[in-house]
This record gives structure tokens, C-alpha cells and sequence, in this order.
């Protein structure tokens, strides 16, 4: 009987560490081919990353010039990923610097 | 008793009836190979080619027949300039190709400016505008010429003023943007109306694209291949305008810092301009944003040397190994690309 409780209490206990923990950050891949990103808008959590992979022939350059989001992720040749942690909440357009055809809205709660 | 004669002639007859049939059955023109790439890899790239049927019109800025006719005023009146000696077709002239056939561009007080007037062909199609992609919209795009010092000079407030006393453009405002009336954005929203209609005509290209095999030589077609395979052109010059937009440094001995300028932040855009659409292209001389570039052979030849190597060369400017003949060929090709001049009927200026 003792030994039941013990068990009980220690399931409870995981259990209840499990729901007070946050939600583990998730990697977000985002395609670029044929000079498009493989999506239009991305939806996010703070502290999620979006990993921007280069599938094209061509170079490509993924960063934002939104006030308050401003990054570049720098060249990537063709095969070659970059990755953008989303540390700040709010709305933001993501362009190929190359391509400015190429954008992606990105929203981060 | 058969005659071997007959024979023949019926051999041949049948032979051509097969062929006719299958021309007239197949749906789409039989497309030989060229150049080493086959017929499916050909009829497959020349579908990338097909002009648009529609211009497009953004929804804050709808098309209207009465925008574009006072659009077409504002675009040809010098009183928009500060001098009223300038209008936006003083530098963007229909007769040059929209441009100015000068290798820079020459502004308010007769000053030359540091870079070439850039066509305003097809500009419908167009994302971020000017040589260094500084304007989002077309709209925004046609203001900046109007009041910047070095070119029209010109006061937008005083502008507004201006037109405001001139009984025409009062009737032709109220017409066009009944609620809002004659305002600097109405002003932007009208010369951009017209300027998406301004599209390039019709080229010996476009007729061979739909099937007109007559309508390139050999050598030209020989060109179009090589433009997309060997001499990588189509990796920016892309689609039926022969550009996707796209910013690069091509290596061309300017310390003008181009897109670096607004996009301080983004290491390889240092020296990177603008990939210019490339129909009508004849028309357009001298090339490159700092008109240094005479001919399209000059052009060609920039290309095959590869550009200045430095750490912001853009990765897709290789050095091309093109003998004479693929020169050539490349050559004749970009001038299949450029239309008969449609003429264009200047309007008379209200008073």
C-alpha cells in the first residue's frame, strides 16, 4: 500500500515538472528553390528556429530590414543552410536580398 | 504491272502525307534540337518565355482609363520640375527605349548624375525600383525623381499648388480620384498607372516562341540556347523580360556602392545594381548602370572575361568559355529580343 502511494506520488510529480516546463523550442525548415521560399508566411514561438535551406542552383541571402527584426544571415551558395532564432516577438518580412521576389512573413509569439 | 516509277511517287506522297498528319495532329509545333539540347529540353525552356497576356495593377493603385490619360499628362509635362524645363520623358524617352541614350544622366541645371537612366520599360512587372532598389512601389518610385535636387527639382507641396491653379488638371483630377483630389500621392498614383502600360512591343522572339519557326535564323535560335546553357545569362536575365529583378555585383570598375547603400547591413550587396530587363535592347545603348558599355559586344565580352574579382563578385559571374561562333550566335539572339518602336502620340497639357 505504501509502496502504491510512493508510485503515485512520483508519477504526479514528473507529471506536474512537465507541465510547468515551456514548450521545447522547434527548427522551422524553410526551402528555397527555384528563386521562391517554399512557403509565404511562417508562424512561430519565441525561441524557435527557422532553418533556411538553400535547394536552388543559385545563390541565395535570407535577411529583414523591419525595424526592431533586422538580420542577415549572410550568403548561402547552393546545399547550404542558415539558421534565424526568433528571439523577439512580432511580425516581420523576410526577403532574399538577391531575389527581393522571394518573401516570407514571419509572425512570433 | 507496277511501274517503279509510280512507286516511288507514291513512297514520297505517303512519306509527306505522314508528316502533315502528324504536324496537324501533334497540337503543338514539332521544335528540332538545337545546340545539343533536344527537342523536349527546348519546347520545355521556351515555355518559360511566353509573354503575359494582362499587365498587372496593384490593389492599392488599381488600373483606370482615366488614371492612365492623366498619368500620360503629368508624365510629359516639364511643369513638374522646379525649372519647368524637365519632365519624367526628358530622361525616360520612348524614342530611346524609355531611357535617355546617354551613358549618365543628365539632371536640373544640366548636371550629370552619377548613374544611367534606367528604362522604364515593363516596370508593371518590376519589384523594388530605381538602379539600387530604394523604392518599394512604382508609386513611391515616381516621386523620387521629381523632388530630388539633382534631377527635377522640384517642391511636391508647391507642385500640388501649382497644379491645383491649372483649370485642366483640376477637371482631370476630379475625373481620376474623385474623392481625393490632386495630392502628392494622386500625382505618384497616376504617373504609375501610365507607366505600367508602357510594355514593350512585340519581338521577332515572341513570334518564334509561339511557334513561328520562320521568325529566327538558325544563328539566333543557336543564341537563345546558349543564353540559357553555356553563357548563364538566364540566370538573372530570366523569363519572357529577361529579368527576375534580382540584385548583383556583375565586377564593373565603380566605386559606386549601388543596393550597399540602402542595405548597409548586407555584406554582398556592396556594388550590386539592379538586373535591367532586356527587351527592346537595341534601343538602349550604352549598357550597365554607369553607361559604360557602348555595344552589345562590349557587353557580351564583360560577361565572357568574368568582371573585376573581388570578395562581392556575385557568385553566378563565372568566366565563359564561348568560342567565336557562340559569340556570335549570343550576340545575334539578344537582338531578336527588341520590338518594332510603337509610336507614341504626345498629349496636349491642359492650361
Amino acid at each position: 500500500m505504501k509502496v502504491h502511494v510512493m508510485k503515485r506520488t512520483i508519477i504526479m510529480s514528473v507529471l506536474a515538472c512537465l507541465v510547468a516546463l515551456p514548450a521545447a523550442a522547434a527548427d522551422i525548415e524553410v526551402k528555397q528553390d527555384k528563386k521562391k521560399f517554399d512557403t509565404k508566411a511562417v508562424s512561430a514561438s519565441v525561441g524557435d528556429d527557422i532553418v533556411f535551406k538553400n535547394n536552388d542552383k543559385v545563390a541565395h541571402n535570407v535577411h529583414s530590414s523591419n525595424n526592431g527584426h533586422r538580420f542577415d544571415l549572410g550568403l548561402q551558395r547552393p546545399g547550404e543552410s542558415a539558421r534565424l532564432n526568433l528571439s523577439t516577438p512580432g511580425e516581420f518580412m523576410v526577403r532574399c536580398a538577391i531575389h527581393p521576389k522571394m518573401k516570407v512573413k514571419v509572425s512570433v509569439k | 504491272m507496277l511501274n517503279y516509277r509510280n512507286l516511288i511517287v507514291a513512297v514520297i506522297a505517303g512519306v509527306l502525307c505522314t508528316q502533315s498528319a502528324a504536324q496537324l495532329f501533334a497540337g503543338e509545333p514539332q521544335v528540332a534540337s538545337i545546340a545539343g539540347l533536344s527537342s523536349a529540353d527546348l519546347q520545355s525552356l521556351k515555355e518559360e518565355y511566353h509573354r503575359p497576356n494582362s499587365i498587372p495593377f496593384p490593389e492599392e493603385n488599381p488600373y483606370s482609363p482615366q488614371k492612365v490619360a492623366l498619368g500620360k499628362l503629368l508624365y510629359y509635362d516639364t511643369r513638374l520640375s522646379g525649372s519647368n524645363l524637365l519632365s519624367c520623358a526628358s530622361c525616360h524617352n520612348p524614342g530611346f527605349g524609355w531611357s535617355d541614350g546617354q551613358p549618365l544622366a543628365v539632371g536640373h541645371g544640366m548636371q550629370i548624375l552619377r548613374r544611367r537612366t534606367p528604362t522604364i520599360l515593363d516596370s508593371a512587372w518590376g519589384e523594388l525600383f530605381f538602379w539600387d532598389g530604394r523604392a518599394e512601389t512604382l508609386e513611391e518610385q515616381a516621386l523620387g525623381p521629381i523632388q530630388a535636387a539633382g534631377e527635377m527639382n522640384q517642391d511636391l507641396d508647391e507642385l500640388v499648388r501649382e497644379l491645383q491653379e491649372i483649370p485642366g488638371y483640376r477637371e482631370r483630377f476630379a475625373e481620376a480620384f474623385p474623392q481625393a483630389g490632386i495630392t502628392t500621392e494622386t500625382i505618384a498614383m497616376a504617373i504609375a498607372t501610365y507607366e505600367r502600360t508602357v510594355v514593350s512591343s512585340r519581338a521577332p522572339f515572341d513570334d518564334w516562341i509561339e511557334g513561328d519557326e520562320t521568325a529566327m535564323s538558325d544563328s539566333e535560335k543557336r543564341g537563345f540556347v546558349l543564353y540559357n546553357t553555356k553563357a548563364r545569362c538566364s540566370v538573372c536575365h530570366s523569363g519572357w523580360s529577361f529579368t527576375d529583378s534580382s540584385f548583383h555585383d556583375i565586377g564593373l570598375p565603380s566605386s559606386d556602392m549601388g543596393r550597399g547603400e540602402v542595405l548597409t547591413d548586407v555584406a554582398v550587396m556592396k556594388y550590386a545594381f539592379k538586373t535591367p530587363g532586356l527587351r527592346d535592347i537595341e534601343r538602349r545603348a550604352p549598357y550597365m548602370h554607369d553607361g559604360s558599355l557602348e555595344t552589345l559586344e562590349e557587353v557580351v565580352d564583360h560577361y565572357i572575361a568574368g568582371g573585376i574579382q573581388r570578395e562581392n563578385l556575385s557568385p553566378e559571374m563565372q568566366p565563359l568559355d564561348l568560342d567565336s561562333q557562340e559569340r556570335d550566335d549570343l550576340i545575334a539572339f539578344l537582338r531578336t529580343v527588341t520590338g518594332p518602336l510603337n509610336p507614341v502620340v504626345l498629349p496636349v497639357l491642359p492650361r
